[in-house]
């Protein structure tokens, strides 16, 4: 267990719902699909169980920054329920971009003062 | 049974973790994994579905009501599988909640409920209050018109004051009814509008004695009319006045003081034609009791109140010599006068104490039941937190279930409290002078919160010590079938539970042996005797009779009634407007030592009556010294009295001969020639009062007021009565016959709240003796069957029958005991609340003490016997064997 988390980690408590809202802005997405994206781009640094994505996916549509519809997929002959970035959730995504990148800065101010400074 | 919108969520929620699961089997398939392989990695990479389930279901933010419905399903299949054990709870419940509710409900008559008028939260009364403090210190006529005419406060304003002398003759018959005298503005100020006719016009209150209109109540309408629409306009004699009908009162419209039902209202110009007015014959006196005023709109009672004393002009001419003694007081309407409501409060805060006992006894009971039946359900409870079910949640669900008991006595006390209202309302229908009163009872939101604020207290008080004791088990032991050693410190609990229980149960048992105890002494007369005798009263002032024809008709009935068989002696009476053993009754005099003092510093405040020879005879009252009065003691005869102890003690100090000494009243010498006993019921707070007898025919008394018939019969006294009744109709069918029922029926009236706390008292006392002998009897039960191994052990030692059934009998005693002692202590210092009720007895009487703990000391032994045998034929070798 230990040897794994100093390779690939958890996704960080709360930044799972931006994650969600950032694939989601390429176009609609089914849970599957969501999960595999965020494993894939992140070449699989992101240890995540693509279950625990559902919580999330309904929190987030139960606070309407995204809907949901089973729509058929184009190229397979099944239904899948695909997610829906709202207006709400593309104000939310911004919002909560915004706050990531000005910890990270502010992480990145304390981590590593002289690269700042040069 | 399932919810419907889970269950379309749920089915939803499973396709889609369905179809994920499905598509990564796929994509492991399609990686050259193996079919079963694809689908255990498909799996690995998804994770826990049942813990993902969970998750997604606490995001749809609706676990609690899931958790609750789940709750709810499991209470109810608990409740029916144990039938018995439901029953039970409910009935003590029911029996508990249905108590306190049936007494909430006349805390709400009569300090809650509005007024049955459309704005009733606009409404103000205005009481003058007097010096001493009472507010019942009235107002004039010219008063009431300077307030109307000087304030902007309020709406409109109306000068009421309540007469219950007012006797009703309609055809042959004749009836006494309350109402009131009302200015001309009273319904409107109240927005009541008659269901038939109208109410008054204000010239049918501007000129005294011009204008005989009336508005009558539905119920008397219904009574004495038979709904008959044609009554407007009809004639009807009051006081011998004759009365136009004009309109009948709405349905709902009882008056404005809860209690008190008016059947008549009369405007107040013609307060003097029915008989009432100043000295002077003028309205310049107090002779209206209140004003109730509506609030103008935006308006706050204390504003009102400030603008009332500040403009008002005192000038009532029975307050001259500093007429500002009088102090406004204003309060919202919805109440009878502050002096009664002090008298409701104390009664009914007793009640409420009383039935709020019985529910805390009930509850400490069951939650002994509950402990005890989570203790058969430990192996259950230890499986399912072993299982990883939260403690938190074991609590809710078993709270779940006692809140559903709970609930279920609840639904089951709302019925037995209609049985309770039923026999409190009756308790309540007459006053003593024989009017009837009346309370709405009728079930209403605040009732409606009470009972369910109740039922729920009372779920989390009985069911949540259970419940986290339950939770908080050994799991290992419990598992392993529970070490007995550990079944002592839950035992501990209970036998606390069921101490507290026997300690309150004891307190009311005390309590209603006191309340026996006065109110048999109450009933039983104090020095006279209220079985087979009538105190009847005749009102023939209201018949405008002189006092030659008032006379005269009192000696033509006396010689009518001596005559008839049955009767054993007649007296009559004159003074005073209550009943003759009442300390209220005869009218104040001042008597004095010595002819000169006549002014009001060195006399002394005593009553009054004016009494027939027979009277000490047909009351049979002690005559402690002398004589009574004889037919020689007549008006050209020397002047005569019979003083009661109580002025024979304030005046003379005791051990001399008091009688042949002299009183003196105006001036007028007057002659002890007896002394009779008290014929109040005394206690620590009411001393008897000083009494003076005068013999009738030398008294020169304006023959005003009630004349009393004082009449002893052979027989039932209920019997005589319609014979009597027509002998006095005989001789004038139109003279007001009133409180005509048997003496100690009319002494049962007058200690209307004595008997009714005894009443309340008992039943709820041994209620709480029966509830207290279950608990003690159930955790005797239970300490056998935990303890049968010892038991068992013990008599293969060699220990007896009687060593064993000893030893559970000592146990039950001592729960017994230490519950009385503690209970003793709490009556000691709490029956002190009884002391206005108490009559003849004190509130530490030894004797009730020691009853009340022996009667509870018989109660526990029978409660301890049955568990107590059943230890003593355990078999040791069947015990030894099954363990």
């Amino acid at each position: 267990m230990t040897k794994e988390t100093t390779q690939r980690m958890g996704v960080l408590q709360g930044t799972l719902d931006m994650l969600i809202l950032r694939t989601l802005l390429y176009g609609p997405a089914h849970g599957h699909h969501i999960g595999k994206h965020i494993q894939r781009t992140t070449n699989d640094f992101l240890q995540m169980q693509h279950g625990s994505l559902y919580p999330a996916l309904h929190r987030l549509e139960k606070r309407g920054w995204i809907v949901s519809k089973w729509e058929t997929a184009p190229d397979r002959n099944r239904e899948f329920k695909y997610y829906r970035l709202t207006e709400k959730g593309r104000k939310q995504l911004v919002a909560e971009e915004s706050q990531w990148k000005q910890m990270t800065e502010a992480v990145a101010r304390v981590m590593w003062p002289a690269a700042e400074e040069s | 049974m399932r919810w419907r919108p889970f269950a379309k969520r749920n089915a939803n929620l499973e396709r889609e973790l369905q179809s994920d699961l499905e598509l990564e089997e796929e994509e492991q398939r399609d990686a050259g994994l193996p079919r079963e392989e694809a689908r255990y990695a498909a799996l690995r990479a998804f994770g826990n579905p049942t813990l993902i389930r969970e998750q997604t279901h606490e995001a749809w933010g609706w676990t609690a009501v899931e958790h609750l419905w789940q709750d709810l399903r499991y209470a109810l299949r608990q409740l029916q599988k144990y039938p018995g054990f439901t029953a039970v709870v409910v009935l003590i419940l029911a029996v508990a909640i249905g108590a306190n509710c049936a007494i909430f409900s006349f805390v709400d008559a009569v300090f809650l409920k509005p007024l049955p008028v459309p704005h009733p939260e606009r409404l103000v009364r205005i009481y003058a209050r007097g010096p001493s403090g009472h507010f019942g210190a009235g107002f004039s006529y010219p008063e009431f018109q300077h307030i109307r005419d000087h304030t902007s406060s309020f709406d409109s304003i109306a000068i009421e004051t309540e007469r219950p002398q007012l006797h009703l003759v309609l055809g042959d018959s004749s009836v006494e009814i309350p109402g009131e005298f009302v200015s001309a503005s009273y319904f409107h100020v109240l927005g009541v509008e008659p269901r038939l006719g109208r109410g008054f016009l204000p010239e049918e209150d501007a000129v005294p004695g011009r204008n005989p209109v009336v508005v009558i109540s539905d119920a008397l309408w219904n009574a004495r009319f038979n709904r008959d629409p044609a009554v407007i306009g009809r004639v009807i004699s009051i006081n011998s006045i004759l009365f136009k009908v004009v309109g009948v009162a709405p349905p709902e419209f009882y008056g404005d003081v809860p209690g008190q039902p008016h059947d008549v209202w009369i405007p107040a110009m013609m307060y003097r034609a029915v008989g009432y007015s100043c000295d002077d014959g003028s309205y310049n006196c107090s002779l209206f009791d209140t004003m109730i005023g509506s609030l103008a709109p935006g308006s706050l009672p204390a504003q009102a109140q400030a603008e009332v004393a500040s403009v008002i002009v005192w000038s009532a001419s029975d307050w001259p010599e500093r007429p500002s003694r009088r102090q406004i007081a204003l309060f919202t309407a919805n109440r009878s006068s502050p002096d009664d409501q002090a008298e409701n409060a104390a009664q009914l805060r007793l009640l409420m104490l009383v039935t709020a006992s019985l529910l805390v006894i009930a509850c400490a009971n069951l939650a002994g039941l509950l402990l005890a039946r989570c203790l058969t359900r430990k192996k259950e409870i230890a499986v399912r937190l072993s299982l990883g079910a939260a403690g938190s949640r074991i609590v809710r669900q078993l709270l779940t279930e006692s809140l559903m008991l709970a609930g279920l006595g609840g639904i089951a006390g709302l019925g037995l409290s209609l049985v309770g209202k039923r026999i409190l309302s009756d308790f309540y229908a007459l006053d003593s002078e024989g009017f009837r009163h009346f309370y709405d009872l009728r079930f209403d939101w605040r009732a409606a919160a009470f009972s369910i604020g109740l039922t729920m207290l009372a779920g989390i008080f009985f069911g949540l010590l259970p419940a986290i004791k339950a939770v908080r088990h050994n799991l290992v032991t419990d598992l392993k079938d529970g070490g007995a050693a550990e079944q002592h410190t839950r035992g501990g609990l209970r036998s606390v539970l069921v101490i507290a229980q026997i300690a309150l149960s004891i307190v009311l048992v005390i309590a209603s042996g006191l309340l026996t105890r006065s109110a048999a002494k109450v009933g039983e007369g104090t020095n006279f005797d209220p079985a087979n005798a009538l105190v009847i009263r005749l009102r023939p002032e209201l018949m405008k009779y002189t006092p030659q024809r008032v006379d005269a008709l009192v000696r033509h009935v006396y010689q009518r009634l001596s005559a008839q068989p049955g009767i054993v002696s007649v007296a009559y009476m004159q003074g005073g407007e209550g009943l003759v053993w009442d300390w209220r009754s005869g009218r104040d005099v001042q008597v004095s030592l010595s002819p000169e003092s006549r002014d009001h510093t060195s006399g002394l405040q005593v009553r009054k009556q004016d009494v027939s020879g027979e009277f000490f005879r047909a009351l049979k009252i002690p005559l402690l010294q002398g004589r009574a009065f004889t037919e020689h003691d007549l008006p050209d005869s020397p002047l005569v009295a019979v003083i009661n102890q109580a002025l024979a003690r304030q005046i003379w100090s005791a051990g001399n001969s008091v009688v042949g000494r002299t009183l003196y009243l105006n001036s007028r010498p007057y002659q002890v020639i007896g002394v009779c006993a008290d014929l109040q019921p005394a206690n620590s707070l009411y001393a008897p009062e000083p009494h003076v007898y005068f013999s009738y025919w030398q008294s020169n008394a304006t023959r005003e007021g009630d004349v009393r018939l004082v009449i002893r019969v052979r027989n039932d006294p209920a019997q005589v009565l319609p014979m009597i009744r027509r002998a006095i109709q005989s001789i004038d069918a139109s003279v007001p016959v009133g409180e005509d029922m048997p003496l100690s029926v009319q002494v049962r009236l007058d200690y209307m709240d004595v008997l009714l706390a005894q009443r309340v008292m008992t039943f709820c006392g041994l209620l709480a003796l029966c509830l207290s002998a279950m608990g003690l009897y159930s955790v005797l039960a239970f300490a056998v069957r935990a303890r049968s191994l010892e038991i068992g052990i013990r008599m293969a030692l060699g220990a007896r029958k009687q060593d064993v059934l000893r030893l559970f009998l000592i146990d039950g005693a001592r729960l017994a005991l230490a519950g009385s002692a503690a209970g003793v202590a709490a009556a000691l210092v709490s029956t002190r609340m009884l002391r206005t009720l108490l009559f003849g007895v004190q509130p530490t009487d030894s004797r009730i003490i020691a009853y009340a703990v022996g009667l509870l000391v018989l109660v526990a032994l029978a409660a301890c016997i049955l568990p107590a045998s059943r230890a003593a034929s355990i078999s040791p070798m069947r015990v030894l064997r099954s363990q």
